[in-house]
């Protein structure tokens, strides 16, 4: 009996403690931001920063870059290619001796697309592996999950995936910048688009409930109306759904005009699939993460004919892409350094282009006072300047809060089931950069 | 609450068929659960990827290896039939010395390693389906011209196809046959069909082989249905497939059917009727079906009541 | 030969108080000692552990299976996330809330599945972690504050608070109010299963008619097990969320509850402390298994060398269901036992003649019967 007390005031005294400690539950982290010094560049406050964000990297140490990536899990799909792409890109610039004298080092572990092994990553990037940087977070989880770790450490994160309005916000996280353009600039381009083809037309949206949905739904509707375009019902579609028969019936019913396919990956073929079959004439959209024509057009033949998608990247995956001057550099370095990956998918090219902006990044820091250091090479991404071939608008820049987005422009092309190649449309939005 | 579509003829068709063709495919992926659960009381969650490792072979059949789409499809139903025998001798067999836990989590197991093996040695991205119609489901039949259009493609047509002709052999194969007698000699008391001398062990093998054969044509079915494959194909069919077994009874085939069909037709119906139900709650609707079986009609529709209440 | 001595003995009663002292202390002492990353990664495997002593109460002690413990770890998680970062609630009384609201989900999902024998409880839970993902991002999930698809963040402060003593970080302080809770779970659940309501589990388990015909209500006993096992699962899913500031649909659903199968079986199912073993093979085990993937380069060069880990994962599944079903930490008893043996009053001293040698426990011998004669 004596035992049993004493066990039961253990346990009592455990969560004492807990709720004891509750009380320092509830405040956010204090996120560090950076600010502009009289017309300047943009200049991110390292003040409470540890002593080591300072610190020039040794002559000849490796940089050591961080990536968590979904090697396993449900997006597999989407993480061993931007792995490889960026390996090869790696191994290029190594090969041309690096960068200042460093050898550039990748430190790459698994998070199954899970934010908590992204998070016990982050922590082993920062406290073990003392990375310069990591990149390539790949989902708004993990990116909310390991911000506060980054911003406290003083670690870049840069290169992230993610369409999100707020990802990218040099003034209220500014350790964290974004690879690709927000939802909002691509929904820009598709209602352009949209408003040209379809004049006042009736628009459906098939929105997948995940992020690019919701990315979508925050930007989407709004430019719509200012087009003067009317929204009907949106058609909402589970991440695991196989088909779109009954939405796509909905959509014919209804009369629309268009369609936006406001979803990735494993839905892109279902709906245009689905569309065929119910014989909509009307004028499909998708967006950019559907645009890789091997993986998503070609499979369904004439059904994806007429198809328009999003574009930054140029895509890999057609014929004339071999040819194609602004890819030869990708393809031969794939071709050296990573003979066993498939240069035509989409998310190999991600990664390499990722990679290419990360040693701009590294070569710019390296040249400013006080050398390669963190606090050096957060500066240089805010103020990235960069010459990208392997994109539709190959000059790129960033500036910070005035555009803290590398890529602005985004293109609409339609897919040509016979030529079995994407025709340009002539239109295209280049974002202001703003929220 | 109701659609604004819901007066429209060819609207409601359209939902109905393509319920209907859905359905067709939660059957057949629930009369394999049923086959292995009526001689042995067990789940074989590992099916649908075992179905899944199937087309993906006979996807390299065809594109490598010059093999016609019906030419590969005889091969793997083959080797489908042979891995499910050899995967209940092998694995199944011993694990059942321990239970039908052990066998379960078995079978969990090999879901595991056939799901992560399909997306090691194949690659992880889509990939054409292997079907026998141009542009994966082909050309369709169709009912009403609509606005919307109701319509059946070539690829549902085969489904349903497929779907009666597999029950038709099980049910003829079941009453017409020795193999077939002394199944349901097992099914309904294993203890006295072992004392009546019939084989036991040979028995379960025949129905984990002929139920990795029917997902196997599931999952092909699937592959035509989407058009494109890949390496998580039947995960999604899983819970719609146990559904499926569980409403209609698990040991009935019949059950199976039905309630197969009617599943797919409440999860493209409902939604599509009803403004409150939103069209991404298949998976919901589902898990209410199965609760509500289990509180009301723990048997199923057409199960046997034998199922010992405590 | 080992040493014996009578259960409830000093030298008994002294080995248990060491193992708890052992507990407590490192709990307290091991953020002085790791750095954020170490203690993160313990701190994640430690609220593994305690839903994992939810699943073993399930399985191991009433027989049945569930494989939804990965949506009523996100029910916790959740629940944690939006009381504290919604509605002001303290930590304590977030988890405390999600616990309950974790055991109302068991009762409501255990109540249809478990009235009927068999394979009914792994289909109803397979039904329900597909479809909770689900659920999350619907206008009514996202109306409760789930925060959608891309997930609910929790803010805690990164501070520690003045009157903790000792030097430890943010994440130090929180692993050791998470690192106490749990031993105190552990210990209570340990006395609990140890009671008259753990010997009705076993005997439902073992032989469920002999059981009602001696006056136990098999199922109201089975729906208890459950719903005291996804109470765990939620409290398991709040403490997480002191280490992970994050929760998302992705990663609260079947894959989820694969692995805490995988863990289970690997800890053991029978065994309280199988659930701390398993907790730390959840964390541990995926990232040895990537890191080895990647780091042999014939496994790199493969196009998806991340997937092997799940293939492992597989294999040692099948490879415990079959070859150790009782999991590692029987083993890990009976080596203790070779130095250390507890057995029933008058067994006990050292052994002369032909004496009285204590049964060994047989394979099928239930827990209850173990503990009796060969356990802590």
């Amino acid at each position: 009996m004596k035992f049993h007390v004493r066990h039961g005031s253990v346990a009592a005294l455990a969560a004492a403690c807990l709720l004891a400690s509750a009380c320092s539950g509830g405040q956010s982290a204090d996120a560090r931001g950076g600010e502009r010094a009289g017309g300047g560049a943009f200049v991110v406050d390292a003040k409470g920063c540890p002593p080591d964000a300072t610190e020039a990297l040794p002559d000849g140490a490796p940089i050591k870059i961080g990536m968590s990536m979904a090697l396993s899990g449900p997006l597999a799909a989407i993480g061993a290619p931007n792995a490889d792409g960026f390996k090869a890109a790696l191994a290029a610039a190594n090969a041309g001796g690096g960068v200042d004298g460093h050898k550039i080092e990748l430190v790459l572990k698994d998070d199954a697309y899970d934010a908590a092994r992204a998070t016990a990553n982050a922590q082993e990037f920062i406290g073990k592996d003392k990375v310069m940087a990591s990149i390539l977070a790949i989902s708004d989880a993990s990116i909310s999950a390991t911000r506060p770790l980054y911003e406290q450490a003083c670690v870049p994160q840069l290169g992230s995936i993610s369409a999100h309005e707020d990802s990218s916000d040099p003034v209220k996280h500014a350790w964290t910048t974004v690879a690709i353009p927000p939802a909002a600039a691509e929904a820009a381009a598709g209602v352009k688009y949209l408003a040209k083809t379809v004049p006042h037309g009736k628009v459906m949206e098939f929105r997948q409930q995940a992020t690019i949905g919701e990315d979508w739904a925050a930007s989407f509707p709004r430019a719509a109306k200012a087009a003067g375009l009317s929204l009907l019902d949106v058609q909402t579609i589970s991440p695991t759904a196989t088909n779109l028969d009954a939405q796509a019936a909905k959509l014919t019913a209804s009369g629309a005009d268009a369609v936006v396919g406001e979803l990735a990956g494993a839905q892109c073929i279902p709906m245009m699939q689905s569309l065929a079959k119910a014989g909509f004439k009307g004028v499909v959209l998708v967006t950019s993460a559907c645009n890789g024509a091997k993986q998503n057009m070609m499979p369904i033949g004439k059904a994806a004919d007429g198809v328009a998608s999003l574009f930054f990247q140029k895509d890999p995956s057609v014929a004339s892409a071999k040819d194609d001057p602004g890819l030869k550099q990708y393809f031969s370095d794939l071709a050296t350094y990573m003979p066993h990956t498939d240069p035509t998918v989409t998310m190999t090219l991600n990664g390499y282009t990722a990679a290419e902006l990360l040693i701009q990044n590294l070569r710019d820091a390296a040249k400013m006072d006080g050398g390669l250091t963190r606090v050096n090479l957060i500066d240089a991404a805010w103020s990235a300047k960069i010459r990208r071939t392997e994109f539709l608008e190959p000059d790129q820049s960033m500036n910070g809060d005035k555009d803290p987005y590398i890529i602005n422009y985004v293109a609409v092309q339609t897919w040509d089931a016979v030529g079995q190649t994407w025709k340009p449309t002539g239109i295209s939005n280049t974002w202001d950069g703003r929220h | 609450m109701l659609d604004s579509d819901v007066g429209n003829v060819a609207y409601l068709l359209q939902l109905l068929l393509s319920g209907l063709s859905t359905g067709a495919l939660y059957a057949l992926f629930a009369v394999s659960f049923v086959v292995v659960w009526k001689a042995s009381s067990h789940l074989n969650l590992a099916a649908g990827e075992l179905g899944s490792l199937a087309v993906f072979a006979m996807a390299s059949l065809t594109t490598s290896l010059g093999f016609g789409v019906w030419a590969a499809l005889a091969v793997v139903l083959v080797a489908s039939l042979g891995g499910g025998a050899l995967l209940q001798h092998t694995l199944i067999r011993p694990a059942d010395r321990r239970g039908i836990f052990a066998v379960v989590l078995t079978t969990l197991a090999v879901y595991l390693v056939v799901n992560a093996a399909v997306g090691l040695l194949w690659g992880t991205q889509a990939r054409q389906a292997p079907s026998p119609f141009a542009g994966g489901s082909g050309g369709q039949l169709v009912l009403l011209d609509g606005p919307p259009r109701a319509y059946l493609t070539y690829g549902d047509l085969l489904a349903l196809g497929t779907l009666a002709v597999v029950v038709g052999a099980i049910t003829i194969g079941l009453h017409r046959t020795k193999l077939g007698l002394a199944y349901r000699a097992v099914a309904s008391n294993r203890l006295s069909a072992s004392l009546s001398g019939i084989p036991l062990s040979r028995m379960y093998m025949a129905g984990w082989a002929v139920s990795t054969a029917i997902a196997a044509m599931t999952a092909f079915l699937v592959g035509v249905r989407n058009g494109s494959i890949d390496f998580q194909m039947m995960t999604p069919m899983l819970a719609f497939g146990l559904t499926a077994a569980t409403v209609g009874g698990l040991d009935s085939i019949r059950g199976a059917v039905i309630a197969g069909l009617a599943l797919g037709i409440v999860v493209e119906l409902v939604p599509g009727v009803l403004t409150a139900v939103s069209g991404d709650l298949g998976l919901i609707i589902a898990l209410v079906l199965v609760l509500l079986t289990l509180l009301v009609r723990p048997q199923g529709l057409y199960g046997t009541k034998r199922l010992e209440r405590v | 030969m080992s040493a014996r001595f009578a259960v409830g003995s000093p030298v008994h009663r002294a080995w248990q108080s060491a193992g708890l002292v052992t507990l407590v202390a490192g709990a307290v002492t091991l953020p002085l000692v790791f750095d954020d990353y170490r203690l993160t990664q313990l701190g994640q495997a430690v609220a593994y552990a305690v839903a994992l002593l939810g699943l073993n109460v399930v399985s191991g002690m009433s027989g049945q299976i569930s494989l939804g413990h990965g949506a009523m770890f996100g029910v916790g998680a959740y629940t944690t996330a939006i009381l504290v970062g919604d509605h002001g609630f303290p930590v304590a009384a977030a988890i405390i809330a999600a616990g309950l609201l974790g055991l109302a989900v068991g009762v409501v999902v255990g109540l249809p599945a478990l009235r009927l024998r068999g394979l009914y409880l792994a289909i109803v839970t397979i039904a329900v972690v597909t479809a909770f993902p689900l659920l999350l991002v619907q206008p009514f999930g996202r109306d409760l504050g789930s925060g959608g698809a891309s997930g609910k963040p929790i803010l805690l402060s990164f501070v520690k608070p003045s009157w903790f003593p000792l030097d430890v970080t943010a994440v130090g302080f929180r692993f050791s109010m998470l690192a106490l809770t749990a031993v105190g779970i552990f210990v209570v659940t340990t006395r609990l299963v140890r009671s008259r309501v753990g010997r009705a589990l076993i005997a439902v388990r073992d032989f469920e008619t002999a059981a009602v015909a001696a006056g136990i209500r098999a199922a109201g006993v089975k729906v208890g097990a459950f719903a005291f096992s996804t109470m765990l699962g939620a409290v398991g899913g709040g403490l997480f969320m002191l280490m992970v500031p994050i929760v998302s649909p992705d990663s609260v659903g079947f894959p989820l509850s694969l692995l805490f199968i995988t863990a289970m079986i690997i800890g053991g199912e029978e065994r309280v402390s199988g659930a701390v073993v398993g907790g730390l093979m959840m964390v541990y085990l995926p990232t040895f298994t990537s890191d080895m993937a990647l780091k042999v380069p014939s496994l790199a060069a493969l196009p998806q060398p991340g997937l092997l880990a799940t293939v492992l994962y597989g294999v040692i599944l099948v490879v415990f269901v079959l070859f150790v079903p009782r999991g590692l930490m029987p083993l890990a008893t009976r080596l203790r036992e070779r130095v250390i043996r507890f057995v029933p009053p008058g067994l006990e001293g050292p052994q002369s003649g032909n004496p009285p040698r204590p049964r060994e426990p047989s394979e099928t011998a239930s827990p209850a019967v173990r503990r009796e004669t060969a356990s802590t």
